[in-house]
């Protein structure tokens, strides 16, 4: 009998890495530059996904209302689309839990930064190894694609990146036989989880996107990523048509 | 794309081998050909992948039978990878860039002569442990019967840097009892070091290392950056403490955010040496820590069941490393 599978990406919208609450709004004009974005690629990455799952974006409770109405309106066509509001009574963690099924048998929860982009038919890939997983001894599993892309937003430059830590990693847990989930936004960080969890590097594909845009937090591009050829590249990719002009030029 | 498919088991077909083939034989059924008979073997056997190690040079006999397999495994549509294991790359591997699938490399340098010959973006595979990671107790390695332990050395050409650093880093542990053994140049020794030697537990790495508290990375020709020696996976499964002469690059795989440290010390002279070894000789319940961490590392990342279905991956497989006997926390 095949497992019941959940599988819910997670992003953080309007709430800081490590942080509940405004901290994630202190910067004036981060949400207006952020929308932009997640339209341009994130949001039309997941649409374009040929798999079935939750997409589950968090928010802070004090975000403008009048973001989260263009997020909600921006989402409307999308089913799997999920806001999740934190606060200081009710925080990630509990925004992530309540979106789990107690009764799922594999519990998959997926990593994607709001200003970053998946490949098309990454999630359809993470799930084919839910039967395996669920087959397996593993308590738990982390699947890491360790192939993208770091695209120059200024510049429109594509750049090979390989990171075997990427911030875009899948949890496998069994919910239905654990006093309760963890989910992947909810454990130790992408740099260290394989430290914490059996991990698997899938070299199938070139899976992601990190965009940078001069406004990121950490991601920059470094010397040693080597360039790749833009429309080859971003081809792996459902993007929005004013994405990237030259890939359109 | 096609989708994955399911494997329970990986069938690779593995040539040139030198240490790819003890190590994955561990995680996969691996079939070693021969450059005289691989064409009956893979007829009565057709694998999953063939893999073509690499780093060493692949000897005449295979120079010239390797064009014909790798043609041979394109037309029958098995995935084509090499996986150079070492710090330089055989010219003859460079010239049939075009007939691999894919390409992996332990290293920078050897990566790079990759992309240089026209190999479409390689990427990075470091070795691992064969070794259970899982099968030996954790806890209480100040019992242990050894201090420190070197196993292998400097290799053929290694850089007179190197040399120079391992000699000092080598006398760093005599003070604590050092025995070094399988070293590749021994009369190299100077005579200090060479009363150290021990022959008589030559090949016998995994049982040294189990009696040992701390083992010196000493394998290699240099320094190299990105290239973690096997020994360090192995030392890691069996419960000894690292300490490094070379650059181990990725550092966030032994490297602890809380509180932030390495789990393995870098050294690049006699008193740095002397210093991590007190430290962690000096220090059972630091080490127990180290060591555990390590292990854990290791056990959730570099076993050979990890490499094959790395492998597997690239082929278009999906499969999923075994998962250990018991937990790596017991």
């Amino acid at each position: 009998m095949p497992p019941r599978v959940q599988h819910i990406v997670e992003t953080r919208f309007s709430v800081r890495p490590g942080g509940d609450g405004p901290q994630g709004l202190a910067i004036e004009g981060w949400l207006e530059e952020r929308l932009p974005l997640l339209r341009r690629f994130c949001l039309p990455s997941v649409m374009a996904q040929d798999a079935e799952f939750t997409w589950l974006v968090l928010c802070d409770a004090d975000t403008d209302p009048e973001i989260l109405c263009e997020l909600r309106g921006a989402a409307r066509s999308l089913p799997a689309f999920e806001l999740g509001i934190t606060g200081p009574e009710h925080g990630i963690r509990q925004a992530a839990l309540a979106a789990v099924d107690p009764d799922t048998d594999v519990l998959i929860t997926t990593q994607l930064d709001s200003d970053d982009a998946l490949a098309d038919g990454c999630l359809a890939a993470i799930q084919a190894y839910a039967d395996s997983f669920h087959r397996s001894a593993h308590p738990d599993l982390v699947v890491n694609f360790p192939r993208g892309y770091r695209l120059d937003a200024r510049k429109n430059a594509l750049y090979e990146d390989r990171m075997s830590n990427s911030s875009f990693p899948s949890l496998f847990e069994r919910p239905s036989t654990r006093n309760e989930a963890m989910t992947v936004l909810c454990g130790p960080g992408h740099a260290t989880l394989r430290q914490e969890c059996f991990t698997h590097q899938d070299e199938s594909m070139h899976a992601w996107l990190i965009v940078v845009h001069g406004g990121n937090v950490i991601n920059r591009i470094r010397s040693d990523h080597p360039r790749a050829d833009l429309a080859a590249g971003l081809s792996r990719f459902s993007l929005a048509d004013d994405a990237v002009e030259i890939f359109h030029g | 794309m096609s989708p994955p498919r399911e494997l329970r088991e990986l069938r690779i077909a593995l040539a040139g081998s030198r240490r790819l083939g003890c190590g994955l034989a561990a995680a996969c059924d691996v079939e070693e050909l021969s450059s005289q008979g691989w064409r009956e073997q893979i007829a009565d056997r057709r694998p999953h992948i063939l893999l073509v190690e690499g780093g060493e040079g692949v000897g005449s006999a295979w120079a010239e039978e390797l064009d014909g397999l790798l043609a041979s495994c394109g037309q029958e549509r098995v995935p084509r990878m090499l996986w150079v294991t070492g710090a330089s790359v055989d010219p003859v591997l460079l010239n049939l860039w075009e007939h691999f699938d894919r390409a992996f490399a332990v290293g920078i340098e050897p990566l790079m002569r990759l992309i240089e010959a026209g190999f479409s973006v390689p990427s990075l595979l470091w070795l691992a442990t064969a070794l259970p990671v899982d099968d030996l107790p954790v806890a209480d390695t100040s019992s242990r019967a050894d201090s420190v332990v070197c196993v292998g050395g400097w290799g053929r050409d290694c850089t007179a840097e190197w040399r120079d650093r391992l000699i000092e880093i080598l006398r760093a542990a005599i003070p604590h009892g050092l025995r070094i053994l399988d070293f590749a140049e021994p009369r190299a020794l100077p005579s200090d070091l060479r009363s150290h030697l021990d022959v008589a537990a030559s090949g016998r790495r995994a049982e040294a290392l189990r009696r040992a508290k701390l083992t010196i990375a000493a394998e290699g020709a240099a320094p190299v950056e990105l290239v973690v020696p096997e020994i360090v996976f192995d030392a890691a499964a069996c419960g000894a403490a690292v300490v490094s002469p070379g650059t181990l690059g990725s550092a966030l795989d032994f490297w602890t955010a809380e509180p932030p440290h390495r789990l393995i010390p870098e050294v690049r002279s006699r008193e740095e040496a002397a210093a991590a070894m007190d430290h962690l000789l000096g220090d059972d319940q630091f080490r127990e820590r180290v060591v555990h961490d390590c292990r854990r590392v290791v056990a959730y990342n570099h076993t050979y069941a990890h490499r094959a279905a790395t492998l597997a991956s690239a082929a278009g497989y999906r499969l999923i490393p075994d998962a250990p006997a018991r937990s790596a926390h017991s």
